[in-house]
């Protein structure tokens, strides 16, 4: 078909047609971009919303556990000054109590006091049962005999199983402490 | 390689966002524009007609021109345009290639023979006709580089983009031709104010001519003989025309003169095609004649024509194939020939092509 159209006009025109294809798919583009950020606009609220939400049940149940562990201590130095002082008042009205320990703990054998427990407290008088480890049998028995003589100690019981061991030895020796008379 | 990367790009544009395509029709007093949006849809047109500054007859008056250009594209909604430039501005001849690979030095050799104009200040274009033991024949269209400047311009700063420039008869032909038999075919565009005859060659457009003797000449002659105004003239034209009879002898006496000079301007042109005086190969005789264009629709013209031609002369069917099954345009029949040339130039691309 006859086209007079000059070859500049025609290049100019095919020029023109892929740059308003081009304007079109950029436009396009474009719009679809700007819809697709519209519509993301309530989902970032949404979200943010939600982060907010999450941040204040964080802080809350922060909160809530410091409260928690506040409480706790407190409890528990309100147990710890009980004891104290359910401690004191026993020493203030069982004075021997600190000579039992000094005196079971003034030997000179080679051994070591894990547990002194005292049971039956009585004004002038308590159960003693002493735990601990003896270096050797030797030392066990100097321990023993220097605790028979002590005058205020009577009934010391130790098992025969404690003289099994040659080297450090675990022990368990039982024993009656009564105050002399005034 | 532009072309090749805009076939490429074409084929990511839906179908459905392809540009309208409209159809212009450049004459010195109009501008005349159709759009086939589908095949199965209904056409729109429109008629722009241009201020007295362009009545020139000369280069187009361009700020008119793209006021003209400006409302058929808002109108219409067209980007995209075929566009048709006035018969008389273009020279058109055949000549004869040795084969399809020598066509443009076929047209170079000729051209300065048969345009009377510089080669550099000429755009042309050929069509293939026909092959012939001496080689191949080619029509070939020239048209002065301002006039196509002059349209480009004019229709880029209306936004148009221009798809292709033709002239009216090869839109015309386009639009009331629909084969390319081997047979040579007259078409007459009989206009307001002039008459295009175009002679096709195996379909293609290989011969045209403009002449001013127009319809209105007609018109004039049954007011002068019956003293009456344009308007019944036109009616009395249209509707009674040339039929011979005993009621209408005034009439038929009053056109006598001016159908008489159409036939005798029909026939000088086919003896001119028939000896072929500028051609080395023999022509074709002419087989029909297709009648279009706004006097076409006047009453028992193309009986007599065929009378005195000898020869078929049937009235052109503008919409047979520009409208597959889609509604008709409101408008009349007459109105319908004088878009014969748009609609030529509506077709030229189907209307799903995006490029």
């Amino acid at each position: 078909m006859v086209n007079l159209l000059t070859e500049e006009m025609r290049r100019e025109r095919t020029k023109r047609y892929i740059r308003a294809v081009g304007d079109v798919w950029l436009t396009v583009l474009a719009t679809s971009i700007a819809l697709l950020g519209l519509v993301l606009i309530p989902v970032y609220i949404m979200a943010r919303s939600a982060e907010e939400e999450g941040a204040q049940y964080l802080a809350a149940a922060v909160q809530i556990a410091e409260r928690r562990e506040q409480l706790g201590a407190l409890q528990e130095m309100a147990e710890l000054t009980e004891r104290v002082r359910v401690v004191s008042e026993t020493q203030r009205s069982r004075p021997y109590m600190s000579r039992i320990v000094q005196t079971v703990s003034q030997s000179a054998s080679p051994i070591s006091i894990s547990e002194i427990s005292l049971t039956a407290i009585a004004e002038s008088a308590a159960a003693v049962t002493i735990r601990g480890t003896a270096a050797s049998r030797a030392a066990l028995v100097s321990y023993t005999n220097d605790l028979k003589d002590v005058p205020e100690i009577s009934a010391l019981s130790l098992p025969v199983s404690a003289y099994a061991g040659d080297r450090n030895a675990p022990f368990t020796i039982s024993f009656r402490w009564s105050e002399p008379a005034p | 390689m532009y072309s090749r990367i805009a076939t490429y790009v074409a084929q990511f544009v839906p179908r459905s966002l392809a540009p309208r395509i409209a159809g212009i029709e450049i004459a010195s007093t109009f501008v005349r524009a159709v759009t086939i949006p589908s095949d199965d849809g209904s056409c729109e047109f429109l008629t722009v007609t241009l201020g007295d500054s362009a009545r020139t007859g000369g280069a187009p008056n361009t700020r008119a021109l793209t006021d003209a250009l400006r409302t058929v594209r808002l109108k219409l909604g067209s980007l995209h345009a075929v566009v048709s430039v006035a018969e008389r501005k273009t020279f058109l001849y055949e000549t004869v290639a040795r084969d399809v690979h020598h066509i443009r030095e076929a047209i170079e050799s000729t051209l300065e023979a048969r345009v009377p104009l510089r080669a550099e200040d000429v755009v042309c274009d050929g069509e293939i006709v026909r092959t012939v033991p001496e080689g191949v024949v080619v029509a070939v269209t020239a048209l002065p580089r301002a006039d196509v400047l002059a349209i480009h311009t004019a229709s880029r700063d209306a936004g148009l983009m221009i798809r292709a420039i033709e002239t009216e008869s090869h839109a015309f032909a386009r639009a009331v031709l629909h084969s390319t038999e081997p047979e040579s075919v007259l078409l007459v565009d009989l206009g307001a104010h002039a008459t295009r005859i175009a002679i096709t060659d195996h379909g293609v457009v290989a011969y045209a001519a403009s002449v001013d003797f127009g319809v209105k000449l007609f018109t004039s002659a049954i007011m002068k003989r019956l003293s009456i105004s344009e308007g019944e003239a036109e009616a009395i034209r249209m509707q009674r025309g040339f039929l011979l009879g005993d009621g209408n002898r005034d009439v038929v006496e009053a056109l006598a003169g001016p159908v008489s000079a159409l036939r005798d301007e029909f026939e000088r042109h086919r003896s001119f095609w028939n000896h072929a005086p500028d051609l080395e190969v023999s022509r074709l005789p002419i087989s029909r004649v297709i009648l279009g264009g706004a006097g076409a629709a006047t009453h028992g013209i193309a009986e007599y024509l065929s009378d005195a031609l000898g020869l078929p002369v049937i009235q052109a069917d503008i919409w047979a194939h520009a409208l597959r099954g889609g509604a008709l345009p409101k408008m009349t029949a007459s109105e319908a020939l004088d878009y014969g040339t748009a609609v030529g130039l509506a077709r030229r691309y189907r209307p799903t092509d995006p490029w």
